[in-house]
C-alpha cells in the first residue's frame, strides 16, 4: 500500500513537471587558456662583447627559452677595446644595475627583452699640439725622400 | 400530517429561491496569454590569449523576439568563477567588462559575478536585441550616455596572469534569461 502510493506520488510529481511551463532558461559558454611552462628570452647584443645566462655564454643575439617563474642570472662582459653602453631590460635602461657586472633577472612571468650594446673605446691619440706638428713634419720628410729617392 | 406537509414544501420552495438568486450573480471570463517567445545569443566557447589584458568576448543578445510589451522584459543573470586547472593549483581570477564606444571620454564598467542585463520589451511585442548601459563620463563637464552593449570584455591584471602556474585552464560564464514584469 505504501509502496503504491509512492509511485503513485512520484507519477504525479513527473506529471506536474513537464506542465509547468518552462520560463528559465540558462546557457554556458566555456573559456580556456594555457599558460605556458617556459618563456623567450630575447637577448639582444650589438658590439663585441659576452653576455652570460645561466651560466651559458652568448656573443651574438639569440631568443633563449627560460623556465616560467625562473630567475636567470645574467653576467656581462665587454671585449677588449670596448666597453658595456647601455643595457635595457623591456625597454627600462637598467645599466647602473651591472655595476658588479652580473644581475639576477626578475621572475620570469611572460616573455622578455634584454639588450646590450658595447661600443668600441676611443682610440690612443696625441693630444698635444708639438707632438702633432713632430709627426707631420716626419711625414713631411718620408714624403721627400719617396719622391727623390723613389721615383 | 397536513401541517407537516405545508411546512416541508415551504422549506423547498425558500431553498428552490435561494437557489435560483445565487446561480445568477457571477459570470467567469477566461483567457489565454501566450508565452513570450525569443531565443538569447551568448558568447561563444572560446581560447583567451595567455596574458592578454582584454579580450573581446563578444556580446548577449536576443534575436526572434515575440509577445512583449513596454514593461515586459527579459532580465539576463550572468554567473562565473575565476578560471581553474585540474593541473595546477592556481586559479586565474578575472572580470567582464564593458566600454562605451567612446572609451575615452567614458569610464569602462565591470560587472561582476550576478550582474544582470535587461532587454526591454517593445509596445509591438518585440524587444530590443540588445542590452543598454549608463556609462559615466570622466570629466564632470559632460554628461552620461545610454548605449546599447554590444560587446563583453574579460579583463585579466598582470598580477593575476604572473601568478599562475603553467597548465590549462577552464572557466564557465551562466547565462540565465527570464522574462520579467516591471
Amino acid at each position: 500500500m505504501k509502496k503504491s502510493i509512492k509511485t503513485l506520488f512520484l507519477l504525479y510529481v513527473m506529471v506536474l513537471a513537464f506542465l509547468i511551463p518552462i520560463t528559465v532558461t540558462a546557457q554556458e559558454t566555456t573559456l580556456t587558456t594555457t599558460v605556458p611552462s617556459s618563456h623567450i628570452l630575447h637577448l639582444d647584443i650589438d658590439g663585441k662583447g659576452m653576455v652570460t645566462v645561466n651560466g651559458i655564454e652568448y656573443s651574438k643575439s639569440k631568443d633563449i627559452p627560460i623556465q616560467r617563474h625562473g630567475e636567470p642570472s645574467i653576467q656581462i662582459q665587454a671585449s677588449r677595446g670596448y666597453s658595456v653602453r647601455s643595457v635595457t631590460y623591456n625597454q627600462e635602461n637598467i645599466t647602473h644595475l651591472f655595476n658588479s657586472g652580473e644581475w639576477a633577472m626578475p621572475k620570469v612571468e611572460s616573455d622578455v627583452i634584454l639588450s646590450i650594446v658595447f661600443e668600441k673605446d676611443c682610440d690612443d691619440q696625441p693630444t698635444d699640439n708639438n707632438t702633432n706638428y713632430y709627426l707631420m713634419f716626419i711625414k713631411h720628410i718620408l714624403s721627400i725622400i719617396r719622391k727623390y729617392f723613389l721615383w | 400530517m397536513r401541517k407537516l406537509l405545508s411546512l416541508v414544501l415551504a422549506m423547498l420552495m425558500v431553498f428552490s429561491m435561494a437557489i435560483i438568486a445565487s446561480a445568477d450573480s457571477t459570470t467567469t471570463l477566461t483567457t489565454t496569454v501566450p508565452a513570450a517567445t525569443y531565443t538569447l545569443n551568448i558568447p561563444a566557447d572560446q581560447e583567451i590569449d595567455f596574458g592578454a589584458l582584454e579580450t573581446d568576448i563578444g556580446t548577449v543578445s536576443i534575436t526572434n523576439g515575440d509577445g512583449f510589451a513596454y514593461g515586459k522584459n527579459v532580465q539576463v543573470t550572468m554567473n562565473y568563477s575565476d578560471f581553474t586547472s585540474t593541473s595546477a593549483s592556481t586559479t586565474i581570477p578575472f572580470s567582464i567588462g564593458l566600454k562605451s564606444s567612446d572609451p575615452t571620454y567614458y569610464k569602462p564598467v565591470t560587472l561582476n559575478s550576478g550582474s544582470t542585463l535587461r532587454f526591454s520589451g517593445c509596445s509591438d511585442g518585440s524587444i530590443n536585441q540588445y542590452a543598454y548601459y549608463t556609462f559615466t563620463p570622466y570629466s564632470n563637464y559632460d554628461s552620461t550616455k545610454f548605449e546599447e552593449i554590444t560587446s563583453l570584455y574579460l579583463v585579466v591584471p598582470a598580477s593575476n596572469w604572473g601568478k599562475a602556474l603553467a597548465g590549462e585552464y577552464t572557466a564557465t560564464i551562466t547565462f540565465t534569461a527570464e522574462v520579467v514584469v516591471e
